[in-house]
């Protein structure tokens, strides 16, 4: 895998407006790599949607980036304009959501679809061609190249969702954004749609961001990954390091929220539920859950610390060396 | 039968051939949807036996012809040494009800959003209960709510159910269930609709009330890992019949039926060597209104053999904790 960077978040910070204010996204930092997956993850209502609606400029007009900046191949993609952006959407970033039953087109053909999104992109391609190549990228999914002629109702689950990932690889962009792709999925055509995505990207080559909740599973597909918790990215590293070292107490307790198959353990999860987004705590956002948490954790907020030389970062006063000094367990 | 010869433990619930078919009208014709297709299985008291399968396998169907929620097309069913009748007229149903209660899978839907969380307990106490006076049915809820973990119970009591989350609702239901003192619970996937970083939460409440009470649970679940925590015994469901059952650890560590095989190896499970199994098993289930002829896995069963095709395997026992309905073993 090239390690050459597709993308740059840099302290991407978005609200929605109400009343009431609020703030889903803080001062998130991140990067992606081509051609690797970067998994996304956190308990709903942490950001992850909004998070990834700024990035593909898909944000709701009541939301808006109040800070930060995003750098994706090398453009200011914040400051693009909008004939801009619909310029690059399809041909350089993608969305596949959770639902496809609400972004296919209820009255369109599945073919007629792909067919438009190449034809609005590629204007000189003859139409012809355009059926071609929606039959192709359906075989590439491997759905019965006959379904171009069906709706989106005609289809199961797990198909509409192959449709709605070759409908983001129509114009081979380089990042697709999977926003929980599989979460209403069973786990026997989850597990058929993780391999073809897998096997498309070795040939392909694009990069991929993958949102779950589902922890266990992202710790078996992703390259790196982040947690987020109440709008913050709390930690992110790669995969061995998470699966190993996982250093926030909240990434500790989500990895502990799924049991084995294979090991019958006892496992806590975490106590308590997820904060309110329109005052989210003070200090360390997770300290009313936490299990580890410092007199420090419920005032000063923690910055980020640097684990190791690979970019495993932390967000969490255990790491900060004035906190291990000065603070004590309560 | 060799499905009952194998729990020497005293059985509270007994159910055999069970079968539900549905029929749907559908244009000019009508359709029949075989939901359940003779399920046999004995719980055995204290115990918790995990109904597990994709959606559509028939699970809820399942559960809800125990509960005497819809009537069963066929089959019998045994509550401790009683046999329970096809139709139950109103005091028999009272009495029933005071034995078998059930968990639904959304807790919103299941409470009524107008009134207080006193009230939703105190009607199943009035409709089931024997506390005589409305004293005695205040304390019976205090004492179940602070059980469940919502204490102090006045905290909860005038609350109405958006006042809560998620898994507080959850817990209400489980109280609300638990009143009446059932012998068995029947579960339908209780922790599904709820954060990630709760269900455990759940779990754990209600394996101590199991514990607790000499409860019996039937706990439908999608998950297998969650089947692996909280059961001692699984049966797995496919296009509506039972196609494997026995204690949990042998079903799980030597799983024998091709589809149990395929389950386990799609589950995600970051610490196996192959996070994710490549599905080589394509398809899915069939339509339960034109179920194939045979075995109901044979058309996506890598081991499909001719006689397979033709019929539909019984169920044979493999040990004394272990039974599988596939014609390999044969
Ligand atoms: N269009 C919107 N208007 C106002 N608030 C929103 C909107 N969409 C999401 N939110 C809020 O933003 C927060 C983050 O939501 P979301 O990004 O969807 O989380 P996730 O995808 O992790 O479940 C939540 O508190 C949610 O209620
Ligand atoms: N009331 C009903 N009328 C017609 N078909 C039904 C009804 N309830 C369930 N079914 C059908 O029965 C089958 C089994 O459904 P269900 O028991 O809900 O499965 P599961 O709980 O395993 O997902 C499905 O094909 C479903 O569509
Ligand atoms: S009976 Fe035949 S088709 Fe069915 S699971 Fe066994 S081997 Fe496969
Ligand atoms: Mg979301
Ligand atoms: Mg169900």
């Amino acid at each position: 895998m090239s390690q050459e960077e597709l993308l740059k978040v840099e302290g991407l910070s978005v609200t929605y407006y109400g009343p009431p204010d609020v703030e889903a996204v803080h001062h998130a930092s991140f990067d992606i790599k081509r051609g690797e997956i970067f998994g996304l993850a956190g308990e709903s209502g942490c950001g992850k949607t909004t998070l990834i609606a700024a990035l593909t400029r898909l944000l709701p007009d009541n939301g808006a980036v109040t800070a930060g900046s995003i750098a994706f191949a090398g453009a200011d993609w914040l400051h693009m304009t909008p004939p801009e952006v619909d310029a690059w959407r399809w041909q350089k970033i993608s969305l596949v959501s959770q639902s496809a039953m609400n972004s296919l087109n209820p009255v369109i053909s599945v073919g007629d679809q792909i067919v438009d999104a190449i034809l609005a992109h590629r204007p000189n391609t003859p139409k012809r061609e355009a059926w071609e190549r929606a039959e192709a990228l359906l075989r590439m999914v491997e759905v019965d190249p006959k379904h171009v002629h069906s709706f989106a109702h005609e289809l199961s689950g797990g198909m509409r969702q192959r449709v709605m990932i070759a409908m983001a690889l129509a114009l081979e962009p380089d990042l697709v954004v999977m926003d929980e792709p599989t979460t209403a999925l069973d786990v026997v055509v989850q597990a058929q749609i993780i391999h073809q995505v897998r096997s498309l990207q070795e040939r392909l080559g694009f990069s991929v961001i993958f949102v779950t909740h589902d922890m266990s599973l992202l710790l078996s597909i992703a390259d790196r990954m982040a947690i987020m918790y109440a709008g913050e990215i709390v930690e992110l590293g790669s995969r061995e390091r998470l699966n190993r070292h996982a250093a926030h107490p909240y990434t500790r307790g989500l990895i502990d929220s799924f049991p084995s198959v294979f090991e019958k353990k006892s496992r806590v999860g975490i106590p308590g539920a997820p904060p309110s987004m329109v005052t989210p705590p003070p200090g360390c956002r997770f300290h009313l859950r936490c299990p580890e948490r410092l007199s420090v954790c419920d005032v000063a907020v923690p910055e980020e610390r640097v684990l190791d030389s690979g970019g495993h970062r932390v967000r969490c006063h255990l790491y900060s060396v004035d906190a291990l000094r000065q603070g004590s367990h309560d | 039968m060799l499905l009952e010869s194998s729990v020497t433990v005293q059985p509270i619930l007994r159910v055999e051939g069970l079968q539900k078919v549905f029929r749907l009208k559908s244009g000019r014709g009508s359709r029949q949807v075989h939901a359940v297709n003779g399920v046999t299985f004995t719980l055995a008291k204290g115990s918790v036996l995990a109904v597990v399968g994709e959606s559509g396998s028939g699970k809820s169907t399942l559960i809800r012809l125990i509960a005497h929620l819809i009537p069963r097309t066929g089959g019998r069913i045994w509550l401790g040494d009683e046999e329970v009748p096809l139709r139950l007229g109103r005091g028999q149903l009272v009495r029933y009800r005071r034995r078998v209660q059930m968990i639904f899978q959304d807790p919103f839907g299941a409470l009524n959003p107008y009134y207080p969380i006193s009230y939703q307990l105190e009607r199943p106490l009035a409709n089931l209960g024997q506390q005589r006076s409305r004293l005695e049915r205040f304390r019976e809820i205090v004492r179940v709510l602070e059980e469940v973990g919502l204490a102090p119970a006045s905290d909860y009591l005038p609350k109405r159910p958006h006042e809560l989350s998620g898994g507080q609702r959850q817990r209400v239901v489980i109280a609300r269930a638990l009143i009446v003192n059932p012998q068995v619970v029947l579960a339908d996937e209780p922790t599904s609709m709820l954060d990630v970083s709760i269900r455990m939460s759940i779990l754990n409440l209600l394996d101590r009330l199991r514990q607790e009470h000499q409860l019996s649970y039937v706990f439908v679940t999608h998950d297998l890992a969650s089947a692996r925590y909280l059961s001692d015994h699984i049966m797995v469901m496919y296009a509506g019949q039972a196609v494997e059952g026995g204690s949990t650890d042998a079903v799980i560590d030597k799983a024998a039926h091709p589809y149990t095989r395929l389950l386990i190896s799609a589950v995600p499970e970051p610490s196996r060597e192959i996070p994710i199994a490549n599905p080589d098993v394509p398809g899915e289930p069939p339509d339960l209104s034109r179920l194939p002829q045979g075995c109901p896995f044979h058309l996506r069963c890598p081991q499909a053999m001719d006689r397979c095709r033709q019929e539909n395997p019984q169920p044979l026992s493999l040990d004394d904790e272990h039974w599988v309905a596939c014609h390999l073993y044969d």
